[in-house]
């Protein structure tokens, strides 16, 4: 399974597409709840069906920070209930002027009824906002009432945004209810959206981490990792003098890329499983594009066949076999090119060959650099953590002469970590967050990136997004 | 054969590795070996988070003949250090039983370090400080900070007599006896404490200036 990027959850949009839906957005500010409405708004209705009525921003406002929506909720059909203090210069037909509840229901109504097209989504953000402006106190569901019986006049949906994310009445009188956070994990911001109830549809995963970034809602999924069926070359992302990692948007969090001769270590979390292998196919097939030639001692359960699988096809079998080594460390009948077995009982014996294996296949490829991708959990296994360590240690020493690249990949509960950490010249680590896998830097320090995968190219296409 | 080989410290530099920044006598570990000994020293930390104190770590230097207490610390955030006493490995059972103290010596070194004192200094005295433990003198009784705030204090008193001596005799008069019952009064405490020979030592320096 891979993490994929998606505009509003499928089950909302479903449920909405069956007309005359209830939904309650809630969340405190900040949470995304404005940007998830208008979005299921736009997924929803043809141009001019949507509206929004408004008593916390002006239409100006409200197009200066989502201009995408214009077409779906032109301008007129945006009610600004703001109730300002001071008079306006704005178009009669915007201001939607109201005193008190029954009159408010009457111009609803009556803006509704008036227009060209049929509505599909009505907006009320937010729903406290207008009981105040009101004097409708909280608990007194008067309004909501009448706003569920104008949507079923109508056969529209009503969502209603709430600034609260605990239980409310109105709970229960609505056929979904969606839950937006922020939370800060481990310093950094992270999105969540809960799909706490939605009438009519099965919900299979509850939670979805997300990101308004550029002022748009997507949020994460899983979905199977296809391997493509027309496989094709992936396009050479190029970092000047640095190594490039083979995603862009991790070369721009390192400067362009790894730095030559440099000790990089990649932290694997809890439940990320082999996830990482996401963030090291790209980079393999980067270091080949580039000419470069990679030693990979894999990581505990990570089978050789399947590094070939997911890497040869993309670089050309043959590139694979001149600048691609994997070493094993059990006996296998099988004799590849690009296989290097070593016994894994001395380290001194395995250090050796490792090394003249690598001035040997430098030498080959006429390349003055070398990369090697190496599984800490597995030199833990062999030789035990101190000899272990003491390996790293000399391989990052070696790499910072210049011309080689070491990246290390440390699972969870490894205690090797803390001191790795120390020699690295970049440390980002892999987390799994509600089914999500994200990426942060801590060397150097980065915000929450969701990692992603797409082969729809033709080739391994991972992204960072920045949950924002 | 003498029970304590040496003090070594190792900084641990981003670029070079485990760097052997002082030893204590000088060439008590061969240059040639040093890297390797740095080395060592270094893996031995296991996977200790440096940012937390978490007592001695022991190491048999089989190539040296020696075993090694090594204390890690972070002297400032990304500073690594690792200070090592060797001792004979022949003698390691006497080395097990001090194991504690030795361990509040190396510790006042890394909080040394920490106030900047020069590494060569560090390493000298817990040479010093673990050598009068295996002699046994009440001096090592009290905790190394509290000879360090003796010696501190002794010094102190001393440049303060040089400072009186200059002055005119009604002055010298005035001022020499109430330092002098200073001197006594921190001399009892410091006997109280134990360490009666080296403090009978530091007031002799003193008190010859009076």
């Amino acid at each position: 399974m891979v993490i994929a990027s998606f505009d509003v959850p499928e089950e909302l949009v479903r449920a909405l597409s069956k007309g005359n839906f209830s939904l309650l957005i809630k969340g405190l500010a900040g949470t995304g709840k404005t940007t998830l409405a208008l979005e299921l708004v736009r997924k929803m209705g043809d141009a001019g069906t949507g509206y929004y009525v408004s008593t916390r921003v002006s239409s100006k406002k409200l197009f200066k920070q989502f201009p995408w929506i214009k077409e779906n909720v032109p301008e007129e059909n945006i009610l600004d209930a703001r109730k300002p203090q001071i008079p306006t210069a704005m178009p009669k037909y915007v201001l939607f002027e109201y005193t008190d509840e029954p009159d408010f229901l009457r111009a609803l109504y009556a803006k509704i009824e008036s227009s060209k097209k049929q509505p599909t989504t009505i907006v009320i953000d937010s729903l406290d906002a207008l009981k105040t402006n009101l004097d409708i106190p909280m608990e007194d569901l008067r309004i909501e009432k009448a706003l569920l019986e104008i949507g079923e006049a109508s056969n529209s949906n009503i969502i209603f945004i709430v600034e609260r994310s605990e239980y409310i009445p109105i709970d229960c009188l609505v056929d979904g209810v969606v839950t937006l956070t922020r939370e800060i994990i481990n310093g950094r911001l992270v999105r969540k959206m809960v799909l706490e109830k939605i009438r009519g549809e099965e919900i299979k995963k509850p939670t979805f981490i997300f990101t308004l970034k550029d002022g748009r809602f997507r949020h994460f999924r899983e979905i199977p990792a296809l391997f493509p069926r027309e496989v094709t070359k992936p396009p050479l992302i190029t970092s000047g003098n640095r190594i490039s990692t083979g995603i862009e948007e991790l070369n721009n969090l390192v400067a362009g890329g790894f730095e030559r001769g440099s000790f990089n270590l990649l932290e694997v979390g809890k439940e990320v499983g082999l996830y990482y292998s996401w963030i090291l196919r790209p980079f393999v097939a980067s270091l080949v594009q580039h000419k470069i030639p990679v030693m990979i001692i894999p990581c505990e359960g990570e089978p050789t066949e399947e590094i070939r699988r997911w890497i040869a096809p993309f670089v050309g079998e043959e590139n694979f076999s001149t600048y691609v080594r994997i070493v094993e460390f059990r006996e296998v009948e099988r004799s590849e090119p690009y296989i290097i077995r070593i016994s894994g009982k001395n380290i001194d014996e395995d250090y050796q060959l490792v090394l003249n294996e690598a001035r040997r296949l430098m030498k080959m490829t006429g390349s003055r650099q070398i990369a090697v991708i190496v599984g800490v959990d597995t030199l833990e296994y062999h030789y035990g953590a101190r000899d272990a360590h003491k390996m790293l240690v000399l391989a990052s020493v070696y790499s910072k002469t210049g011309n080689l690249l070491v990246m290390a990949v440390a699972k969870y509960g490894q205690e090797l970590i803390k001191v790795l950490n120390h020699m690295a010249t970049t440390h980002f680590k892999l987390e799994n967050i509600e089914g999500t896998v994200v990426m942060y830097g801590l060397i150097p320090r980065t915000e929450m990136y969701a990692v992603t995968v797409t082969t729809e190219k033709g080739y391994i296409e991972t992204h960072l997004v920045p949950i924002e | 054969m003498k029970m304590l080989k040496g003090v070594l410290l190792v900084r641990f530099d981003y670029k070079l590795g485990p760097v052997a920044e002082a030893m204590f006598p000088e060439g008590f570990i061969p240059r040639e070996r040093l890297w390797n000994t740095a080395l060592d020293v270094w893996v031995s930390s296991g996977a200790k988070d440096l940012s937390e104190a978490k007592g001695c770590t022991q190491a048999l230097f089989h190539d040296l003949g020696m075993i090694a207490c090594i204390y890690f610390g972070e002297v400032e955030k990304t500073k690594y250090y690792a200070i090592a006493a060797f001792f004979d490995s022949k003698k390691s059972d006497q080395a097990w039983h001090m194991l504690k103290d030795v361990e509040e010596i190396l510790k006042d070194g890394i909080n040394k370090l920490r106030s900047n004192i020069p590494p060569d200094i560090v390493v000298e005295d817990i040479y010093h400080f673990i050598g009068n433990l295996i002699a046994k003198k009440r001096f090592a009784k009290a905790p190394a900070h509290v000879i360090v705030m003796f010696r501190d204090l002794f010094s102190t008193l001393s440049a303060l007599i040089d400072i009186i001596s200059v002055l005119d005799e009604k002055s010298k008069k005035l001022l020499l006896p109430i330092v002098e019952a200073h001197i006594e009064r921190l001399a009892e405490l410091a006997l109280f404490l134990g360490g009666r020979d080296v403090v009978r030592d530091l007031i002799r320096s003193v008190m010859e200036k009076l």
